[in-house]
């Protein structure tokens, strides 16, 4: 019988550092409760990720609407020739005749004017120079009643207009 | 890099790339494929580095845990196995600094008596403890490379991947543990 070659004590250890070690099923249990858990969290996370995506976009939408909407009623300009006045304003029915609500500009010709939204329907108004001074629109008709009182002027918008 | 699987009738296994995009794709229990299949192997490496068994297992828990948070940022699904050996790699590194443990490097279990082809006239467990204490006598880095290289069996070149170190670092390192293993080794049979 052949004597058998001699073990060699390296080869031994790293025999035994090979032996297998098995993951314990309390180990494996842990790993998959920590990721179960871990993909909860994931998923509440985007979940709220996602509520908060769609509440911005709504307040984005809304915003948009707002800021693009067109503006209610009919463009009206307002035009007055007084070069030489320092202040005009007009004032109406559309802005509760509120001698602050609608002053107009002094352009380079002397004239002085401003643009108006207006609901369709017919409008009083007049102008009101330096503060004290009311003057009705010499491009306008002037409003029923002007002969016994401030001249006011009429303006009409028809529906459908902008 | 995988565990080898149980006998029985033949089926169709998905790879690690397959079972990766389940999991990525919000299939939670497909990782457990993945913990089945790694685990055991990734326990036998932190035991061995760890030198113990509880200790070993925590890093084996954190290190999936941490493959599963990083797993979309997996590069090479099919070298799953060597990715996460990185991550167990590291954590055994910080476990190893923080704990000290130097003198138990080593963990008897049944198995590995059987195994171990004691000479006869040496007591098996003695020599073991011995074993252990040559094994945790090793510097870390040099018990990562002879572990990976003779126990693991990888190659320089998957070593070097997955450590981060060089090919001519990680051969020092082997051919420094193996001598000081076969001197520690001799003074025990010599005793």
């Amino acid at each position: 019988m052949p004597e058998l070659p001699p073990i060699d004590p390296m080869d031994a250890f790293i025999a035994d550092l090979q032996a297998p070690v098995d993951l314990s099923a309390l180990a494996t249990a842990r790993i998959m409760a920590a990721v179960r858990a871990d993909a909860a969290r994931r998923r509440r996370r985007a979940r709220t990720w996602q509520a908060l995506a769609v509440a911005a976009v709504v307040v984005l939408a809304i915003g948009i609407a707002v800021y693009v909407r067109p503006a209610d009623g009919t463009a009206v300009q307002f035009a007055l020739p007084v070069p030489a006045a320092h202040e005009v304003v007009v004032v109406g029915d559309f802005n509760h005749w509120d001698t602050h609500a609608t002053p107009l500009r002094r352009t380079t010709n002397g004239t002085w004017q401003t643009t108006v939204r207006l609901k369709p329907g017919a409008h009083v108004y007049s102008f009101v120079v330096d503060g004290n001074r009311w003057v009705a629109d010499p491009a306008a008709p002037l409003a029923p009643g002007s002969d016994f009182g401030a001249p006011n002027s009429l303006v009409t918008v028809a529906p459908g207009t902008t | 890099m995988t565990d080898d699987g149980a006998p029985g009738s033949p089926q169709v296994v998905a790879s690690d790339a397959e079972t990766i995009a389940r999991v990525v794709a919000g299939d939670t229990e497909a990782f457990s494929i993945l913990v089945d299949r790694y685990g055991n192997r990734a326990a036998r490496y932190a035991t061995r580095m760890l030198g113990d068994r509880a200790e070993a297992e925590e890093a084996v828990q954190d290190t999936f845990v941490r493959a599963y948070r990083a797993l979309s940022r997996c590069a090479d699904r099919e070298r799953f196995g060597h990715w996460l050996f990185s991550i167990l790699i590291n954590r055994c590194r910080t476990a190893g600094a923080r704990s000290g443990r130097r003198a138990r490097t080593f963990v008897r279990d049944e198995t590995a008596l059987v195994a171990a082809a004691a000479p006869d006239a040496f007591d098996g467990v003695a020599w073991r403890e011995e074993i252990a204490h040559a094994l945790a006598r090793l510097e870390m880095s040099q018990r990562e490379a002879f572990l990976l290289k003779h126990v693991e069996q990888l190659s320089y070149e998957e070593m070097a991947a997955i450590t981060g170190a060089g090919i001519s670092a990680l051969k020092m390192r082997v051919k420094r543990a193996t001598d000081q293993l076969r001197m520690l080794l001799h003074e025990a049979y010599s005793a």
